[in-house]
C-alpha cells in the first residue's frame, strides 16, 4: 500500500469527478448496471427511450440470445426500407445488432424462424446464400456475430441435412467462439445396413476447413451431435489438424460416431486439458487402447461417457477397466460395455478404490451405486 | 471486552458520523482509504455524500455488517449470478422506498463510496420501475427527452419487438 505523509484522510480524487452528476442515469455503468436487472420487456422500451439509453439497453437485451428469429426479423425488416437505407447502412445495422450476441441458442424448429417474413431469411441462410436475400448488401458468409463466445445450435429440420446445418452454422463462426455445440439429425431418412434409420452421412471436413482457417481461434468445447460421419472425414486432414491445434484448449470434446477415434485417436489423447469426452468405440480392444492413451495424454479427464460397440468375439471387459481405473480423478463414468452385466459386486468395490472422486457411475444403477448422488 | 474500533466520516455539508470500523468497511472505498493511511483519528471526508443521505447509507451498512464480502467484481461467473438475482429482501425493499431524488442519491453514493449490494439493490429499484412501462412512460418518469427520429423510433422498436412481452 502507498505510504501517505500523515495520518489525513484525502478525498478520493482516482477519478476526475470534479463535476458532480447528480443523475445517475447519466452515469453509462449505472445505465448498464440497472438496465441488467431489467426484463427483456423493460430493455425493449429502453432502448426506444433516446439514444443515450439505446446502445446499452440493446447490448443487454442482445447479449444473451435464445433464439434465432430475432435476428433474421431485422433482415426482413431491412428488405422492405431497402429502398430508403444504402447498402453500407442496411450491412451498419446488420453487423451492429450482430456484434451485441455473446450467445446463441438455438433450437429448431421451436423458435419463431418460420413465422412470417423470417422463414425465407432462414432457407437464404441455410443455403448459404443470405448475400442473395439482400442483394444490394454484400452479407459476409462468415462472422456475422463477431463477439460470440457459446453458439448451440439444435436442428431437428426434417427437412434440412447435417451439411446444411454446419452450412448455416458456418455463418456464426468467429475466433471470439469458446463453445460450440452443433446437432442435428440429417434428413432424407433412410434404411442401412444394421435396419437403423439413419440419414445421409454428414461430411463435416468443409466445416472443420472454415475452422481451421481462423487465425487466433481456440475453442474450450466442441461437441458435435450429428447422427453419422461421411468417411470422407477419415480421409481429410482438417479434423486432425483442428484437433492438434486446440491440444491446449480443448476442455471438452464431444463427437458421436465411431470415426473420430477410429482416425484420430493419437490426435484426442494429446489433448492435455480435456476434461470431459464423450465418444464412441467401434469394440473393446480399440476402447482399452484408446483410455491407454487418454490416461497418458489426458490425466485431468473427470467425465468419461464411452460408448463401445459390440464386436462379433466377445472380448474380456477386465483390459478396459484397468484401463480405465488409470483415469484416477474421474468423477462421472458412463460407459456403455456390452460385457458390462458380468461385474460383480468386488469389481464396484475396486472402483471405489482407483476413483475416489467418482460421483456418478452409469452402470451402477443396478447396485444402488453412485448414480445421480451428486445431481 | 474491548469496544470496537470505530472511524469518523464527515459528510460534504461537514456533518460527521461516529460508526464502526466494520460497519464503515462495507464501503471498499474507505476500506481501501483506511488501509491506505492506517489507524487515525482524523475524520474521513466524503465530500460527494451528503449528511441525509450518509446517514441512510450507514443506516444500511449497520443491517448488514456481518454479511459476507461480496467477491471481487472482475469474476464475470459472479457477475451472471448478480444478474439472476434480481429480488430485494424485504428489509433492503422497506429501505429503499424513499423518494425518486433520494433513490438516486443512494445509488450515487454507493456507486461512489463502492458499496455494491447498495448499488444493487438501488438499480434492482429503478429496474422494477422501467417495468412493463412504454417509452413514453419511461421518459417521462425520469424526465428524458426523445430525442430519436420517429422513423429512428419506429424502427427501434419493429427491430425489438420480439422482446416486448417477456
Amino acid at each position: 500500500m502507498a505510504n501517505k505523509p500523515g495520518p489525513e484522510y484525502e478525498p478520493d480524487s482516482g477519478e476526475s469527478k470534479s463535476v458532480r452528476e447528480t443523475d445517475p442515469l447519466l452515469i453509462p455503468e449505472i445505465l448498464i448496471r440497472i438496465l441488467e436487472f431489467a426484463s427483456p420487456g423493460g430493455n425493449a422500451a429502453a432502448a426506444c427511450v433516446c439514444r443515450r439509453w439505446s446502445d446499452p439497453a440493446l447490448e443487454v437485451l442482445w447479449q444473451d440470445l435464445a433464439d434465432l428469429g430475432p435476428f433474421l426479423k431485422i433482415f426482413a425488416l431491412l428488405k422492405n426500407i431497402e429502398s430508403r437505407m444504402s447498402p453500407a447502412e442496411t450491412l451498419e445495422r446488420i453487423k451492429s445488432y450482430g456484434a451485441r450476441v455473446r450467445t446463441l441458442r438455438f433450437k429448431a424448429p421451436k423458435s419463431s424462424i418460420h413465422e412470417s417474413g423470417t422463414a425465407e431469411v432462414y432457407q437464404a441462410l441455410c443455403a448459404g446464400k443470405l448475400d442473395q436475400y439482400l442483394p444490394t448488401v454484400s452479407v459476409p458468409s462468415s462472422g456475422l456475430f463477431p463477439n460470440l463466445r457459446t453458439l448451440e445450435w439444435r436442428s431437428e429440420e426434417p427437412r434440412m441435412d447435417g451439411e446444411d446445418t454446419l452450412e448455416a452454422v458456418s455463418y456464426f463462426l468467429c475466433p471470439s467462439l469458446k463453445h460450440l455445440h452443433v446437432s442435428g439429425i440429417a434428413g432424407q431418412l433412410g434404411q442401412r445396413d444394421h435396419g437403423f434409420i439413419w440419414g445421409p452421412s454428414v461430411n463435416c471436413a468443409p466445416f472443420f476447413r472454415t475452422l481451421n482457417a481462423m487465425d487466433g481461434f481456440k475453442l474450450e468445447s466442441l461437441e458435435l451431435r450429428m447422427r453419422d460421419f461421411a468417411e470422407e472425414l477419415t480421409q481429410d486432414h482438417e479434423v486432425g489438424l483442428f484437433l492438434r491445434r486446440h491440444q491446449d484448449t480443448l476442455l471438452h470434446f464431444y463427437a458421436w460416431t465411431t470415426e473420430f477415434v477410429r482416425h484420430f485417436q493419437n490426435e484426442l489423447c494429446g489433448l492435455s486439458r480435456l476434461r470431459s469426452l464423450e465418444v464412441s468405440v467401434d469394440n473393446e480392444l480399440q476402447a482399452s487402447a484408446f483410455v491407454e492413451g487418454l490416461a497418458a495424454g489426458a490425466p485431468e479427464m473427470e467425465s468419461l461417457h464411452l460408448t463401445v460397440y459390440p464386436y462379433e468375439e466377445s472380448h474380456p471387459w477386465q483390459g478396459l477397466w484397468s484401463a480405465l481405473k488409470r483415469l484416477g480423478k474421474l468423477t462421472k463414468l458412463h460407459p456403455e460395455v456390452p460385457e458390462i452385466k458380468e461385474m460383480e459386486e468386488g469389481d464396484v468395490m475396486s472402483m471405489r478404490e482407483a476413483w475416489p472422486d467418482l460421483s456418478y457411475l452409469y452402470i451402477l444403477q443396478k447396485y444402488g451405486g453412485w448414480r445421480d448422488r451428486d445431481r | 471486552m474491548s469496544a470496537a474500533p470505530q472511524v469518523t466520516l464527515e459528510s460534504s455539508d461537514g456533518e460527521k458520523f461516529k460508526v464502526d470500523k466494520e460497519v464503515a468497511e462495507r464501503s471498499v472505498l474507505i476500506k481501501n482509504m483506511i488501509e491506505d493511511v492506517g489507524e487515525s483519528d482524523n475524520p474521513i471526508p466524503l465530500p460527494n455524500v451528503n449528511a441525509s443521505v450518509l446517514k441512510k447509507v450507514l443506516e444500511y451498512c449497520e443491517h448488514h455488517r456481518g454479511d459476507p464480502l461480496p467477491a471481487a467484481d472482475a469474476d464475470p461467473s459472479n457477475d451472471d449470478n448478480r444478474k439472476r438475482a434480481t429480488e430485494i429482501s424485504d428489509w433492503d425493499q422497506k429501505f429503499i422506498q424513499v423518494d425518486q431524488e433520494m433513490l438516486f442519491e443512494i445509488i450515487l453514493a454507493a456507486n461512489y463510496m463502492d458499496i455494491k449490494p447498495l448499488l444493487d439493490v438501488g438499480c434492482k429499484t429503478v429496474a422494477n420501475m422501467i417495468k412493463g412501462k412504454t417509452p413514453e412512460e419511461i421518459r417521462k418518469l425520469f424526465n428524458i427527452v426523445n430525442d430519436f427520429t420517429p422513423e429512428e423510433e419506429a424502427q427501434i422498436k419493429k427491430e425489438n419487438e420480439w422482446a416486448e412481452d417477456r
